[in-house]
């Protein structure tokens, strides 16, 4: 019997291994960087985000979509993965259409700064599936959702905005100064938090499905981060280092958004044989 | 409708709430236990306390001891109308 599930990890998979190999070839060619090739690749390779995100939204609506907390989870990564391509798009568009060097900010901000939002968004529906309000006011879980987040944001202000000069000239640039790393270390702080209620409180068969899913959003953080690391040092490459982080962390979420609905047609008793 | 019946109802909803119209499924699952959710309508056709321990059990294999206690927090409230002895074993 026809397997959609199967086809629509194929068809992921496929995606990936097609731009995991161009990639290879610019590296290997030496044609990363200021190449109309590489600006080619950073244009197209946005595609995974856009299957997975479209896909996901799909999936969010068999839990429930809005309504449910894990249909929020789903629904808000989904939207995330979407926000950056998004964001990835308006970049081409600067770069092909209107042939100049993408400004900061830009229109391209809106999407990305946008996938921050919704990561947080998508963490938090994560932490409130998986806790009560008895879980929560125990003492030891009290610790660690204090203090992730404390750390974090103070790791990510000590290497990002330590010594920075205020512009109030250009306040949405102090805002999205501030608002990347801080948002971001945000974001994987919920996520953290999600993980440690995951580890004492979730098992079944989500908890594979749920880890899965914060360890997507731990390589989504971790090519964030070095977004953030590599421009601050001008090291970033156009279809460096940074930009098969960014293809691979989508391709993890795509894989992490089709195993809710590989879950879900196995308690419905189905082979995800239909729609 | 039963205490039972009442508890079955809050537990099905507060699982309603983390996993959406995947908890009505699987509330369908459960032996003995008729759910007609549209009309909000609950018949427990064998033991009420081992119907809704069965409940509880389908959702802890599905997301653990996060939806055992997700399902005291909702009974709580109905646990102090049923004698001790006849408290479903879940609930405890």
């Amino acid at each position: 019997m026809f397997n959609k599930n199967k086809l629509v990890i194929g068809s992921a998979t496929l995606i990936f291994l097609i731009f995991l190999v161009y990639w290879a070839i610019l590296a290997v060619s030496g044609l990363q960087g200021d190449h109309s090739q590489a600006e080619t690749f950073s244009a197209l390779y946005g595609l995974m985000a856009l299957f997975g995100g479209l896909a996901g939204l799909r999936i969010s609506k068999r839990w429930g979509g809005f309504r449910s907390l894990i249909g929020r989870a789903v629904l808000f990564m989904s939207l995330g993965l979407l926000a950056q391509e998004v964001g990835q798009l308006t970049y081409s568009g600067y770069t092909y259409l209107a042939h100049q060097e993408i400004p900061y900010p830009s229109l391209g901000d809106i999407g990305f700064f946008g996938s921050v939002i919704l990561y947080t968004l998508a963490a938090y529906s994560l932490i409130r599936a998986l806790s009560t309000k008895n879980t929560l006011k125990a003492r030891h879980n009290v610790f660690w959702v204090a203090l992730i987040p404390v750390a974090l944001l103070s790791v990510s202000y000590f290497i990002f905005l330590r010594g920075y000069t205020f512009d109030f000239h250009h306040p949405l640039t102090v805002f999205l100064d501030f608002g990347y790393p801080l948002g971001q270390a945000f974001y994987i702080s919920l996520g953290l938090i999600a993980l440690v209620l995951s580890v004492r409180y979730l098992g079944g068969v989500m908890k594979p499905v749920i880890l899965f899913l914060i360890f997507a959003l731990f390589l989504q953080y971790i090519a964030d981060f070095t977004f953030l690391y590599q421009v601050s040092r001008d090291t970033w490459q156009t279809a460096g280092i940074n930009e098969l982080m960014y293809l691979t962390a989508y391709f993890v979420m795509t894989l992490s958004l089709i195993k809710f609905r590989t879950v879900f047609d196995r308690l419905a008793g189905k082979r995800g044989d239909d729609s | 409708m039963s205490v039972f019946e009442q508890m079955v109802v809050k537990i099905i909803k507060s699982q309603e709430i983390i996993i959406g119209p995947v908890a009505i499924e699987q509330a369908r699952r459960v032996p003995h236990l008729t759910v007609n959710w549209q009309e909000e309508e609950i018949i427990i056709e064998g033991d009420e306390a081992d119907t809704v321990d069965a409940l509880v059990e389908v959702y802890k294999e599905l997301f653990g001891q996060i939806s055992v206690e997700v399902s005291k927090e909702a009974a709580a409230s109905l646990m102090g109308k049923l004698p001790a002895d006849k408290l479903p074993e879940a609930l405890k």
